[in-house]
């Protein structure tokens, strides 16, 4: 009997060994509270930079896009390092949220010393942080380039999704919804959901828009809520103040049956993602694709998948826009570099380099207006190629998104009253 | 017959090539693409922009290799010295609660580590073992060992004692005995724990994402967001890369230590 | 007394490591799907999670889906598994060993090659725009693209069956192989006298001499693919997903809430493929008394 007594001993150590760890390890979090960096927000600018120089940011961002990361590292990591001596490392994720639920578990864990300085954030996954008191501090209103060429009280930039960011995010890039075309084959584009009925009537089968909860797809339905229920403006107050909203939708949900019968495969199936309903517009399947991105289709076509015909539009009545930002999280390491970087990423230099196609070619956060003639210049020279609209056209054709709460009402209400009709 | 049983040989064996390497032409034009419209079979024009970015300094390419490989064959060692003496006595030796050992061995090959690591996860944040190459080798060691235990009993369970025995009485000492009698014997077993303990831990995606937490990147980190949407010629060029790294790094493994051992081997036995 | 304990100590570094690292994970795992987590303030031990878990469509949809994934991956994996090993086998001629063993490797690529590698060969051959619906094109039997079925990222997981059952069936091959080569050729000259042919060769002398190694392991298929992550990530679509997604799911899902919710998931997969791990290790000891046993 003496050899199973001494086998279960040494298991029964192990197994109380485990609960021993996870006890000490959860004592010595509970000691000492935010030892944050207030310092850095009260210090003045040159004492920023002189704290900044010699650390590495890590800055965290979807990976997936190959402009995305020339940008940062071809453009921006090499001049960050030469002028502020700041080491600037791109972190690649498959999904923002994964970096939100990073943090939401070091902040569990009492994590004071994480690994992300700076990260790409906007809608639902800002409101996540938010929530959760991920972020920092209010550090953007303290960066000269905000106080110099950010219009701040803009509602496009003042608030994310509806959510105030109250400076805890800095804005970075501006995307809009717009819709590509090929002009060889559809001569008179679709500028309203009233043109867009008639036209798939004539045209059936060439057209269909992404399934939500797809990114693209979530934001046509939002889109065609503005355009079949009179506007923005009613729903800019948060969803649980909304009332009656039912029957108000109702009129989106009849306008998305009724084209139904006309889309591509009759609607019985919708393509899941906007790179398929791509790759459907790139083989001729469908006529019209679209994307939250207006250099998309010039891209695409730069890089050989669209044909050289396409072109793309927006609605008279405007397409939705929306900011992203940069954000500093509670437990990044290097607080003051990460101020640096961004400051430095919104610099008008910076932000003209990323709207040319040749680096990126994602719109600018900063103001137009308040680049000095110099810069309005140089912006105004970029080629964007013939499938972007030019900046005027977008700038005047904008509507500002829905408040985070509604995508996922609106993404369940067209599972029950479209998907399933 | 004969000559049916020569037509259904060749007949499979096409079959089985085909099955096999298909599968790579589309992924090989994919990664030289530019602009693959459908229905072309064969792209219509080539280009070298999905190699040139994965290959250029700052896509971070090689260093994530070097990660990936460095991870995987510190944890093989690991594994190959945890392993040896459990093997040694699971594969020669009856004795009681044996069963229960193996059960706990054999366990983590179908029960996946996620799971332990997602259960563990906030002890990991504060053992500090997140974010860092030594967390990511640790939470390695969970799918991988059990492989290489698996394998080294096999070859323990036919090594038997005589041989060690007849050893000791011509007076080899313990180590020689292990260095000239054993291991020559456990070659095959090591080689293919070791292969299996590399391949399992080059493919873990969701354990190192959970644990490294994009400080550690492994080139299933890298390549994940390209081909799940991203761009699908770097995503092909990627995965090429991938597939290359994991038959070099089996072919490297087989080669050291057949080549190390080999000498041995023909000298001694 | 010091002998008898030998074995013990021997096995105390694996057996202690995977102890904390794999047995000590699981139970954190579980306390906290029980509602006990520190963490996020929660002291209470109860079963609301599961109760919740269990009263939800989301997740029988999921259990559903990832059975049949599962069953119809193993299955088919099984059946090509024996047919291209006793193929080898029957087809296999003497001599020429270098080039066997070359061909040997070459058989063994797939399970070389990384299962997000493999899944991702899938999209691109299977996709409604892939290779091969461009061949079917060119040969003049599709005209659309519409034409072609959609079978990636298609609520049957008719990509997910496609990516195991090629990736899987060289690991079955290469498990029962082995049997193989231990029945000696002979066996088929002598069964040949008796009037059997090839058909009854292997229905009545290799099928049941097979039978033990190849159930335990499609079992141990069955149980991979039922608890692998990284394939129906890729490959699956938004719903429903497969037991493994949901979990990372909810886990990510932001919220501190969700996350006993996505532990109980996981302690009810891990639940399901111990039963499966066990009855694959039964039966392959009830078959084979002295077999080496297949894993």
């Amino acid at each position: 009997m003496k050899r199973p007594k001494f086998f279960y001993l040494i298991a029964g150590f192990f197994i109380l060994a485990i609960f021993l760890a996870g006890c000490a390890g959860q004592k010595g979090n509970e000691q000492g509270k935010s030892a944050g960096h207030p310092n850095v927000l009260k210090a003045n600018w040159q004492d920023v930079l002189s704290q900044a120089k010699g650390q590495t940011v890590n800055i965290y961002l979807y990976g997936g896009s190959e402009s995305t990361n020339n940008y940062i590292d071809n453009w921006v990591a090499p001049r960050l390092k030469k002028q502020f001596g700041v080491q600037l490392n791109r972190v690649p994720v498959n999904d923002t949220k994964d970096i939100i639920n990073k943090l939401v578990s070091e902040k569990q864990a009492g994590k004071k010393d994480g690994s992300i300085d700076v990260m790409w954030i906007n809608g639902e996954n800002f409101l996540m942080s938010k929530k959760n008191n991920l972020l920092w501090d209010s550090f953007s209103p303290k960066l000269p380039n905000v106080k110099k060429y950010v219009n701040q009280n803009s509602p496009a930039i003042k608030n994310d999704f509806g959510e105030p960011t109250q400076g805890v995010e800095a804005p970075w890039s501006q995307a809009q919804f717009v819709f590509t075309y090929d002009s060889n084959k559809v001569k008179h584009p679709p500028k309203s959901a009233e043109a867009l009925k008639q036209w798939v009537k004539q045209h059936p089968g060439k057209f269909t828009y992404p399934a939500p909860p797809d990114f693209t797809g979530s934001a046509f339905i939002r889109n065609m809520l503005y355009e079949t229920t009179g506007g923005y403006k009613q729903y800019l107050k948060p969803l649980d103040k909304q009332t009656g909203l039912d029957n108000i939708v109702k009129a989106l949900w009849n306008y998305l049956n009724a084209i139904e019968p006309y889309l591509w495969r009759k609607g019985e199936t919708y393509p899941e993602s906007a790179s398929k309903l791509d790759q459907l517009y790139a083989s001729g399947a469908v006529w019209l694709t679209m994307g939250y991105d207006p250099a998309h289709a010039a891209n695409e076509v730069k890089d050989g998948r669209f044909p050289k015909s396409t072109r793309t539009f927006v609605l008279k009545d405007g397409t939705l826009s929306n900011t992203s930002y940069l954000s500093i999280p509670f437990n990044s390491p290097h607080k003051a570099a990460a101020m640096v970087a961004i400051n430095f990423m919104l610099s008008p230099k910076a932000q003209i380099a990323k709207s040319d196609p040749e680096n990126w070619g994602a719109l600018m956060a900063i103001d137009p207006n308040k680049l000095s003639s110099k810069g309005q210049k140089q912006l105004n020279a970029i080629d964007r190629g013939k499938a972007t609209l030019p900046s005027k056209v977008l700038a005047n054709h904008r509507v500002p998104e829905i408040p985070a709460g509604y995508v996922d009402y609106l993404e369940k209400g067209w599972m029950e009253h479209v998907a399933k009709h | 017959m004969r000559r049916i049983g020569h037509f259904m040989h060749a007949a499979v064996t096409i079959i089985l090539l085909i099955a096999i390497a298909i599968p790579f032409i589309p992924l090989f034009f994919s990664s030289f693409s530019h602009g693959w419209r459908w229905p072309e079979v064969i792209p219509h024009a080539f280009s070298l922009r999905a190699w040139v970015y994965v290959f250029s300094g700052n896509s971070g390419t090689w260093e994530a290799v070097w990660t990936s490989l460095e991870i995987a064959f510190i944890v093989t060692l690991i594994n190959l010295l945890l392993a040896l003496p459990a093997a040694n006595v699971l594969g020669r030796l009856r004795f009681r609660g044996k069963w229960l050992i193996e059960g706990l061995i054999y366990a983590p090959i179908i029960i996946p580590a996620f799971i332990s690591v997602m259960g563990m996860y906030i002890s990991f944040i504060r053992l500090g073992l997140t974010d860092s190459v030594t967390g990511v080798i640790v939470a390695h060691i969970i799918p991988t060992l059990p492989y290489m235990v698996r394998a080294l009993i096999v070859s323990y369970s036919t090594l038997g004692f005589q041989w060690e025995e007849q050893g000791q009485m011509l007076g080899a000492s313990g180590f020689q005995r292990f260095c000239y009698i054993v291991m020559p014997h456990l070659m095959p077993g090591i080689v293919a724990g070791a292969s299996l303990s590399i391949l399992v831990s080059l493919s873990q995606y969701l354990v190192t994402f959970l644990v490294g937490g994009g400080q550690v990147m492994t080139l299933p980190l890298i390549l994940f967001p390209f081909i799940s949407g991203g761009d699908p010629a770097i995503g092909s060029a990627y995965t090429l890369i991938f597939a290359g790294m994991a038959a070099f790094a089996l072919f490297l493994m087989d080669f050291l230590l057949k080549r190390y051992y080999g000498k041995k081997v023909t000298v001694h036995l | 007394m010091w002998p008898n304990i030998k074995p013990y100590i021997y096995v105390l570094p694996t057996a202690g490591v995977l102890l904390i690292l794999f047995v000590g994970g699981l139970i954190e795992g579980l306390i906290q799907s029980l509602g006990y987590f520190p963490a996020a303030g929660q002291y209470g031990f109860s079963l609301d999670y599961y109760r919740q878990l269990l009263s939800s469509s989301d997740f029988w949809d999921s259990l559903i889906l990832t059975f049949r994934i599962a069953l119809l991956s193993s299955l088919s994996a099984g059946v090509l598994g024996m047919f291209v090993s006793v193929c080898l086998f029957m087809l296999k001629r003497p001599g020429s060993g270098r080039k066997n063993q070359i061909w040997q490797r070459f058989f063994q690529l797939p399970l070389i090659v990384p299962h997000l590698v493999w899944a991702y060969l899938m999209v691109l051959l299977f996709t409604q725009s892939g290779w091969l619906s461009r061949i079917l094109a060119s040969l003049g039997w599709i005209h659309h693209i519409n034409d072609f079925p959609v079978l990636v990222n298609d609520s049957f997981g008719g990509d997910i069956i496609f990516t195991y059952a090629w990736k899987e069936a060289p690991f079955i091959a290469l498990m029962i192989y082995p049997v193989l080569l231990r029945i000696h050729g002979s066996w088929f000259e002598a069964s040949r006298v008796f009037g059997a042919n090839r058909w009854s060769f292997f229905r009545e002398i290799l099928l049941p001499l097979l039978m033990p190694t190849w159930i335990s392991s499609s079992f141990i298929v069955f149980a991979f693919t039922f608890s692998a992550f990284e394939v129906p990530f890729l490959l699956g679509v938004t719903y429903p997903r497969m037991l493994p997604v949901l979990s990372y799911n909810l886990y990510t899902s932001g919220g501190l809430e969700a996350r006993p919710e996505a532990l109980a998931v996981n302690v009810i997969l891990a639940v399901i493929v111990s039963i499966l791990g066990v009855a694959a290790y039964r039966l392959s000891q009830r078959w084979s008394m002295d077999e080496q046993g297949g894993w």
